[in-house]
């Protein structure tokens, strides 16, 4: 008959799915990459770099988008050289929330302008928008 | 009954959207291999086309850019102090009237050039 077919088709698909599909490690996965991402916005949240950082400029060396997205934005992993005048420059990682509209200023060789607290240089922050 | 119920339910679904749970399964693994893609360096440390003539890479004051790099990077075990700059820089031969040319000139090359603030980057790094 169509309706046991149906039923057989169903739960055959489901064991399929339920085969596949570790849902303790995908919760596990999903944790993991959320505390990541809490931790890479916890310094940016408090706007200590944005209002009390010295102004510089830095070349950007690398980009890495990490898959997430937040508020449209593409997180992604930003490796800078920040270039002091009369000071030698300072490599810093950040993870940042790149606009989409952003994204090519994050192609090696572009520079962008940044504040950045000295006593803890991985407190960066970039201003995307300005020249 | 609710089982009848349910089954009737089921083909339903099955009649609306036979290739439902296919499209699903396909979406998934499509979703995936986008995934594993987009985590690849998309944007990696890249050899930029040099246009530096070699000059760039000359000594400054007999400081190389790999001893400004190592001196730069040491900064960071004293809290990017640069009054120990001049120290770090004596500690390799490098005399403070040296080490401050060495800074200018490669300061002003790296702005001047990404190809030099990739190499710089790289020793800084350790991974030059």
């Amino acid at each position: 008959m169509g309706i046991f077919k149906d039923y057989r088709s169903l739960s055959k698909q489901s064991r399929e799915i339920s085969a596949r599909t570790d849902v303790g490690a995908g919760l596990a996965t999903m944790q993991a990459k959320m505390e990541a991402l809490n931790n890479s916005m916890s310094k940016a949240a408090t706007g200590r770099a944005m209002i009390q950082g010295l102004g510089c400029r830095a070349s950007v060396i690398a980009a890495r988008p990490t898959g997430a997205m937040v508020n449209g934005g593409q997180v992604t992993a930003v490796e800078l050289l920040v270039l002091f005048p009369g000071r030698p420059p300072m490599s810093v990682n950040t993870t940042e929330i790149v606009p989409q509209m952003y994204l090519s200023r994050t192609v090696p060789g572009s520079s962008v302008p940044v504040r950045i607290m000295l006593e803890d240089p991985s407190d960066v922050y970039i201003d995307w928008a300005a020249a | 009954m609710g089982l009848f119920k349910s089954i009737k339910d089921m083909k339903s679904m099955v009649s609306a959207a036979p290739g439902l749970l296919d499209q699903a399964n396909q979406m998934s693994a499509n979703a995936q291999a986008m995934q594993a893609n987009a985590q690849a360096p998309a944007y990696g440390p890249v050899t930029i086309p040099a246009p530096a003539a070699a000059d760039v890479f000359e000594p400054i004051a007999g400081v190389e850019l790999a001893t400004f790099a190592q001196i730069s990077a040491g900064l960071a075990q004293y809290g990017y102090d640069q009054t120990k700059a001049v120290g770090l820089a004596a500690a390799q031969g490098i005399d403070s009237t040296s080490w401050q040319a060495a800074l200018d000139g490669w300061n002003q090359r790296i702005v001047a050039n990404p190809v030099v603030a990739q190499r710089f980057n790289a020793l800084y790094t350790g991974r030059g």
